[in-house]
């Protein structure tokens, strides 16, 4: 499985994406993910843009869920990433190169932050990790910009903890 | 190992990453009682002692009740792991793989098993940790935390493969949840003990399992 070279195809074909999920957290220090690729679009696609891109769009219990040629499922953001509007994900994103092509990742801030609202347990392992490896590099004037008062000192304290 | 009913009153916390001590007080109903309570869930390998009064807690800790008995054998062999690097990249992973015989648990194996998440730890249960820590250090490999090779004693039963290994992965919690439940989805008929899990997080495995060819 290369998801770097999927992620690049994604970006070459979307153009405006920024990656979001558990792909861009291994960018950050996460060591482990499952085999989809969540992502950000600044404007929203179709299924049969989708379709004419060359994705594949199934129906799975009256869901629609697109998968590129390879099988790699990927999971659509276009309002907001965990409460984060779109265009701020966008505005804060980091620029990184994978095999040769530059791509947009979620910034570190805006992922702890959706990372902590999530909390199911895989969310609570990479937060746990992305405190511990990064945590003295989060940007704290931004996450006061995009967490509420109180997601902010929790994070203080998640920090504290771990690094 | 004994597991008091008492200490599933732990499950009466939030979801989070991180506690402070002082969030057990209330429910354990005094300060040393909670101390007391915390000690037991460090010994029984559910919970992680952190910087500044903080402790962390495996997901597993809120598993039903039922279950931590048949955890407590794969909580007992997270605490008496050993972990080794060289290159701390796959090619330590690799040599491992050739030169180390045991038991194959967690990332690895259950890559191998459902191909759902990107493995990280090379988890392996071996008959002599001592005799395979000193092969890793006579061939260049360091002790510590970082390291991807993960070397433990075996203990417990291992007679049902699929079995221990989905109870490993249950009981470290966090992402190795998601392998517990694929491994469900794919191999439940092998199962004699299953978890429980929030039915999102089982719809997001069976969107994500690759299909089977």
């Amino acid at each position: 499985m290369n998801l770097d070279r999927t992620a690049v195809q994604i970006a070459k074909d979307l153009k405006q994406v920024v990656f979001i999920g558990a792909y861009a957290a291994i960018q950050h220090g996460v060591t482990r993910s499952t085999r989809d690729i969540d992502i950000a679009l600044a404007t929203r696609k179709t299924y049969e843009e989708f379709e004419e891109l060359g994705y594949q769009v199934y129906q799975v219990r009256g869901k629609k869920i697109v998968r590129t040629k390879n099988g790699i499922k990927i999971d659509v953001y276009t309002k907001d990433v965990g409460g984060i509007p779109v265009q701020e994900i966008f505005a804060t994103a980091l620029t990184v190169k994978k095999a040769g092509t530059s791509i947009k990742i979620i910034c570190l801030e805006a992922l702890v932050i959706a990372k902590m609202r999530a909390a199911r347990p895989q969310d609570n392992e990479d937060l746990r990790r992305l405190c511990t490896v990064q945590g003295k590099n989060i940007r704290w004037a931004l996450v006061e910009s995009m967490a509420r008062d109180l997601e902010v000192v929790r994070l203080r304290q998640y920090v504290a903890a771990l690094s | 190992m004994r597991v008091e009913p008492s200490l599933a009153i732990v499950q009466n916390l939030r979801n989070s990453p991180v506690y402070r001590v002082s969030e057990l007080y209330p429910l354990a109903g005094s300060r040393a009682t909670a101390y007391r309570l915390l000690d037991r869930l460090l010994e029984l390998g559910l919970a992680e002692r952190l910087n500044r009064g903080y402790f962390s807690l495996r997901s597993s800790a809120f598993q039903p009740y039922r279950l931590w008995p048949h955890l407590a054998p794969s909580l007992q062999s997270f605490k008496q792991v050993r972990h080794f690097g060289r290159a701390y990249d796959e090619s330590d992973v690799n040599y491992a793989k050739k030169t180390l015989h045991g038991f194959l648990s967690l990332d690895y194996r259950a890559y191998e098993l459902t191909r759902l998440q990107t493995p990280h730890q090379y988890y392996l249960y071996v008959d002599s940790v001592e005799e395979a820590a000193q092969l890793l250090k006579t061939n260049g490999f360091s002790e510590g935390k970082a390291g991807r090779i993960s070397i433990t004693p075996k203990s417990g039963q291992f007679e049902n493969e699929i079995q221990r290994v989905y109870l490993d992965c249950l009981a470290a919690g966090g992402r190795s949840t998601l392998d517990a439940i694929a491994i469900e989805l794919r191999y439940g008929n092998r199962l004699a003990v299953r978890g429980e899990f929030p039915v999102d997080l089982v719809t997001k495995v069976e969107e994500e399992l690759p299909v089977e060819s």
